[in-house]
């Protein structure tokens, strides 16, 4: 037997009994296992390891031994090589357990001044929720001023001056602008988007309105969403069917509406919206008056007056209109008490509403 | 208005009907019921009683001890503190064990030494009716012993109704139970005039004239005159309705005229015919600088404008508003004369309007009565006083003249055609048929006139002032038959492309930006107090300064229309602070309009409103969109990981970057701002925020003065507010602009540091930098160290700047680099004196 293969034997052997002792200390070495395999690695396989140098000293081997020798090493250099790529593994592993047995950290502690949270006014999210819902319905979105000139939030919706009508909105006048008013209802948007577009029309207008009112159910600034639908052959019916199915999509489709009749001069036939109360369901409770229902909204076809002030032809057009409050409609679907605490400028009371109310949550 | 269904059941068949059921059928007419009351009966133990006699009490002078008899064998003793005890009066007696409406239980008792076995009763103790001295007095006809609620049952219910402008009928009895009778299909029984016709002995025009101004707001004048009257209190029956209506009873003459106010809604009036001068009482407008004094004692200036009821020699009273005090029935009134008229609803609501005074009489004539009626509500007067004063023993002098009518044109009703095709369109019914239409109206006092298979004609009642058209026939169509009868249907509608203004997304995305940067949204009023501003320390020729003043604020701080959210925001963080939030500061936001004079701030409409139609439109008011935000130290509240950071001038232009960022908005720039024009802001730590030449908004630190002013008692909050028309206008700007194609191979990063004189700001550093003529391959730049101290130069400073160089097809090489960077550096040299540290 060639000297050499007698040495690469040796080697070997010594090389397999360090990999064994090595292999079983490697849990011990946790997380510096795979540095101890690399170490081998290095010792044994590196330029200058051990078995590098016996393939240094193949080349001083002769012709005719030089076959069986060099097949020898490379079977030897394969093993080791395996072995060591088995140790790797096992070292990662012992490295991986290691890791996960650390201390682990203390899960429960809170980390809310660090997390930058933001929120939505729940009149805001209140009235998003509202234009997706429209907005898959088909309707285009229209804004509009809040300080507003007489005709188009009294005259022009068949509300003459002098008119007992008028006593109905405690309206704030503007001094020295006689004809200037902050808007009492978004209703104005009907007469700007009729006088601006043609039929058929279906708008709704999210926007503030203003009233002289001031007690803890009245704040002198709300918030209404106005619908406006113009086409030929609208019928109440129409009118009943959508606020019945948008009322559905935001409270629940357990929840039913009613309309009753009421007036309000720029609608005929008009009526009031009410919804089953959200609290007792229907029962009746002190949110309800005992009623079961709560007012959220008014509602009727178009005014055939109004058409006219808008130069539409009110025998081939019909048309309805709806205005709702955003702020009656957050507060019963996030159960807020108090109108008046939402404007009042305290950030933490947009803070701790869910995005989605929990009534949705039902539905 | 208040509505006694006992007192309803006069005129409408009322049996087989729980009040709340007819509660639930008038909300489904449109007269909602805001309330129902429901009152009890006097208790069974408060017996009528006779004192058969009285002794003054031994020991207290205002009491008396009355035996009364209550049909048991033992009379009762019974001490009373009332002045009106009699012998042989016939009063209520609440035995022992009885409990009043209060809830107080009579209880045997000894008072002052005197033992009392009951409590004699006043009408305000029982319930009945309010401000009644004395105990009851009963009629002789009743019987000692027997429960009072035999006598006088007040076993009710009252239902409280909303009314709505329109329904001038529905403010009365009659007009309730018409409309009630119609959906419950029962006729409606009309009070008794009988035999008063009869009655009349004497011509009243032989006395008085009625004198209409020709063109005056009077289109019909009914009067008689009544003498030989007794002013004494009106029967009890007459004042529990009174009372429940929420009146207060007076007299005889002034009651009735009350209670047939509330029965026929119409308002009517009575003087004492001795204030009547000159034989004739007439309708006239008021002269300037004429004045009256009205019942409730003061005196009134009037203006040309106001209806007056006058005689021959002065004002009587103002017409349909309130009557005057000389012509006021007194207690020894003998004569009195009756006005049953219209007055023009115009002029009424303009009258009581200026002077503040709304009654219950100006509300009926301004939504208009039923002039058909009137002759009809005089007769029921004399009727009433006729009945009340002949059942009291006091008709002895008593003699009612006839009515003098003064229409000079008599009103007729006007006539609507309805199309049953039309019903059914509108109403979204497609089977009702004519029967059902006709059947309906002619229950409401609607005239059939004529008809057709497809239209019928119908002359309205002259108390519906509300129908004028077809449509108004529709809804009472629609309201008989219940509003619940009509489908639910969704419209088919056509696809339509929308062309949605886009501001109105962009203020969606906008705040949920904000919120998702960690601020807050707040809602505030925009209601401004005058002195905030001052307290900024803007003047009146400041753009900022309020100009838009309401006439009729809540107070005098909330008078002025808001120009700025600064002062909601400054407000908002105050509040977060009083609330106990100090140590955890407060980020909010608020996305609002601010509201200019178009004189002075051109420039700034938003074109909100879509049309230009109405008058006036020229000097509309201007609504600027803001958004803004306020930041409060901490910026964030100390916790187990680190601790309080507080606010600074950086972690507000963060977040603008970060805003600015999310619309794609990059090249913002910030300048030092000018103190008068920010006088608000700190001068050292703010400035304006740019797009190209537009300035944007504003960021800074709020001025020390300014904080101290507003009630920061320390540390200074953050404040940004921004156009948002502008902001959204660069942001479109900003995206035809192009976007860079995301990077493929790998940078080479070079870092440098510069020594460069202090006065260079960062900002003409960066401008240098990215105006690099020979830039091939730069691809970003960031500063990450500023750096001024020992190891520099006096007056110099150094910036440390990490660069990063790539090729979009290739990796560079470092030679490539290397070029780049020597051309580069020799260029910021030249351009701001930075020289490359060694």
């Amino acid at each position: 037997m060639h000297e050499l293969l007698k040495r690469a034997e040796q080697l070997g052997s010594d090389f397999f009994q360090a990999a064994a002792s090595l292999k079983t200390a490697l849990s011990h070495h946790g997380l510096r296992a795979s540095f101890q395999v690399e170490e081998l690695r290095i010792n044994w396989l590196g330029k200058k390891g051990h078995l590098s140098l016996l393939f240094e000293e193949l080349k001083s081997v002769s012709k005719e031994d030089k076959p069986a020798v060099g097949k020898a090493l490379n079977i030897l250099k394969k093993d080791a090589e395996q072995a060591i790529e088995q140790l790797l593994q096992m070292a990662e592993q012992a490295e991986l357990e290691a890791a996960l047995n650390q201390k682990p950290l203390d899960v429960t502690l809170p980390v809310s001044s660090s997390s930058l949270q933001g929120a939505l006014h729940p009149v805001t999210l209140m009235g998003h929720m509202l234009l997706d819902i429209f907005r898959r319905y088909g309707f285009t979105v229209y804004d509009g001023p809040e300080v507003e000139l007489d005709y188009y939030n009294f005259s022009a919706l068949n509300i003459p001056e002098h008119h007992p009508a008028r006593d109905m909105q405690d309206t704030f006048f503007l001094k020295d602008r006689k004809n200037t008013v902050l808007r009492t209802h978004t209703s104005n948007i009907q007469i700007h988007s009729m006088l601006k577009e043609k039929p058929p029309i279906r708008l709704v207008a999210p926007g503030r309105v203003y009233r002289v009112d001031n007690d803890a159910t009245h704040s002198p600034m709300f918030h209404q969403i106005e619908c406006v639908v113009v086409d030929e052959g609208i019928s109440f019916a129409h009118m009943k069917g959508l606020i019945d199915a948008f009322m559905k999509s935001i409270f629940g489709s357990s929840f039913k509406t009613r309309l009753r009749p009421s007036y309000f001069p720029f609608v005929e036939p008009g009526a009031e919206v009410d919804l089953q109360c959200t609290i007792c369901r229907g029962k009746g409770c002190k949110v309800c008056k005992e009623t079961g229902w709560l007012e959220i909204g008014g509602c009727g076809m178009i005014h055939p007056n109004v058409f006219e002030s808008v130069q539409y032809d009110s025998e081939a057009y019909t048309g309805f209109a709806f205005g709702f409050g955003i702020d009656r409609m957050a507060m019963l679907a996030w159960e807020l008490k108090d109108l008046r605490e939402m404007f009042e400028g305290s950030g933490s009371y947009s803070q701790m509403l869910p995005v989605f109310p929990p009534s949705l949550a039902i539905s | 208005m208040r509505l006694s269904l006992s007192w309803l059941s006069d005129y409408l068949d009322l049996s087989g009907y729980e009040p709340s059921h007819i509660a639930e059928l008038f909300t489904s007419l449109g007269l909602e019921v805001e309330e129902c009351l429901s009152l009890p009966s006097i208790d069974e133990k408060v017996l009528v009683g006779e004192i058969i006699a009285i002794e003054p009490h031994p020991k207290a002078d205002s009491l008396q001890v009355c035996q009364v008899n209550t049909g048991k064998e033992e009379p009762l003793t019974i001490v009373c503190g009332a002045r009106n005890p009699r012998k042989g009066m016939k009063t209520a007696v609440a035995t022992i064990g009885s409990v009043l409406p209060g809830g107080l239980t009579i209880q045997a008792t000894e008072l002052r030494g005197q033992r009392s076995e009951g409590m004699l009763c006043s009408a305000d103790e029982l319930g009945i009716c309010e401000g009644q001295e004395g105990i009851l007095e009963l009629e002789d006809s009743c019987t000692a012993g027997v429960p009072l609620k035999q006598y006088i049952d007040t076993k009710d219910t009252v239902l409280t109704l909303s009314v709505t402008p329109n329904r001038a009928d529905c403010l009365s009895y009659l007009g309730l139970a018409r409309d009630l009778g119609a959906k419950i299909g029962r006729p409606l029984n009309y009070p008794s005039v009988k035999g008063i016709k009869e009655k009349a002995s004497f011509k009243t025009k032989d006395f008085l004239g009625i004198r209409l101004a020709s063109s005056v707001g009077c289109a019909r004048f009914v009067g008689s005159l009544i003498k030989g009257v007794a002013v004494t209190p009106a029967p009890l029956w007459m004042q529990r309705r009174l009372h429940l209506a929420g009146m207060r009873s007076k007299n005889l003459i002034v009651d009735i005229t009350n209670y047939l106010m509330l029965e026929s809604g119409q308002p009517m009036h009575a003087y004492d015919a001795r204030a009547i001068q000159g034989g004739w009482i007439g309708v006239r407008e008021a002269n300037k600088s004429e004045t009256l004094q009205t019942l409730d004692g003061t005196l009134r200036q009037l203006q040309p404008s106001d209806l007056l009821i006058h005689d021959a020699e002065q004002p009587l009273g103002l017409a349909g508003v309130m009557g005057g005090a000389y012509s006021e029935i007194k207690e020894d009134t003998k004569d009195i004369f009756i006005e049953v008229a219209q007055f023009d609803p115009v002029q009424v609501r303009k009258t009581s309007k200026r002077l503040a005074l709304r009654s219950e009489a100006s509300m009926r004539f301004e939504r208009g009565v039923d002039i058909s009626q009137i002759p009809f509500v005089c007769h029921r007067a004399q009727f009433l006083l006729y009945q009340s004063l002949r059942h009291a023993g006091l008709d002895e002098e008593l003699a009612i003249g006839d009515l003098l009518d003064a229409y000079p044109r008599e009103k007729t009703r006007s006539r609507i055609a309805l199309r049953l095709k039309r019903v059914r369109r509108i109403l979204g019914l497609p089977h009702i048929n004519l029967d059902t239409c006709i059947k309906h109206l002619m229950a409401l006092g609607f005239e059939l006139a004529d008809k057709t298979e497809e239209r019928m004609l119908f002359d309205a009642p002259l108390w519906r002032h509300d129908i004028i058209r077809e449509v108004d026939l529709i809804e009472e169509i629609g309201r008989l038959e219940g509003f619940d009868k009509i489908p639910s249907e969704l419209p088919r509608m056509v696809i339509q492309p929308n062309h949605e203004h886009m501001m109105i997304s962009f203020g969606e995305k906008l705040s949920q930006c904000l919120a998702t940067c960690g601020l807050s949204e707040v809602k505030t009023y925009p209601f401004h107090n005058l002195d905030w501003y001052k307290t900024l320390g803007l003047t009146e020729q400041h753009l900022l300064w309020p100009k838009i003043e309401l006439a009729n604020p809540l107070s005098e701080q909330m008078g002025h229309l808001r120009t700025s959210c600064v002062p909601d925001l400054l407000q908002a963080a105050l509040h977060n602070r009083s609330k106990g939030g100090y140590s955890r500061g407060c980020r909010l936001f608020t996305i609002t309009r601010g509201f200019f004079d178009p004189k002075q701030a051109a420039g700034f409409d938003q074109g909100l409103h879509l049309t230009q139609k109405a008058q006036g439109e020229k000097e509309r008011i201007i609504e600027k969109k803001w958004f803004a935000g306020i930041l409060d130290t901490p910026f964030m509240e100390k916790d187990w990981l680190r601790a309080a950071e507080p606010v600074s001038f950086f972690h507000g232009k963060a977040l603008v970057e970060k805003i600015g960022g999310f619309f794609g908005l990059k090249n913002l720039s910030y300048k030092k701002p000018q103190a008068e024009q920010h006088p608000f802001l700190h001068p050292g730590a703010s400035a304006v925020i740019s797009y190209g030449p537009e300035e944007l908004g504003f960021i800074g630190l709020l001025h020390p003065k300014v904080a101290k002013d507003f009630g920061f008692k320390k540390d200074l909050p953050l404040i940004f507010e921004m156009d948002m028309d502008l902001f959204h206008k660069a942001s479109l700007d900003q995206k035809k602009a192009g976007t860079r194609a995301p990077a493929r191979f790998p940078a080479v990063i070079r870092d440098f540091a510069f020594t460069l004189p202090q006065k260079v700001l960062y900002g003409e550093f960066k401008a240098a930098l990215d105006a690099f003529p020979q830039r091939k391959h730069l691809w970003d730049a960031a500063i990450f160290d500023v750096y001024e101290g020992s190891s520099i130069a006096e007056g110099m400073k150094s910036f440390a700047i990490s660069t990063s160089f790539r090729h979009s097809e290739r990796t560079l090489t470092d030679k490539e680099v290397d070029q780049e960077v020597q051309d580069l550096t020799c260029w910021l040299e030249m351009q701001v004196s930075a020289v490359l540290r060694a």
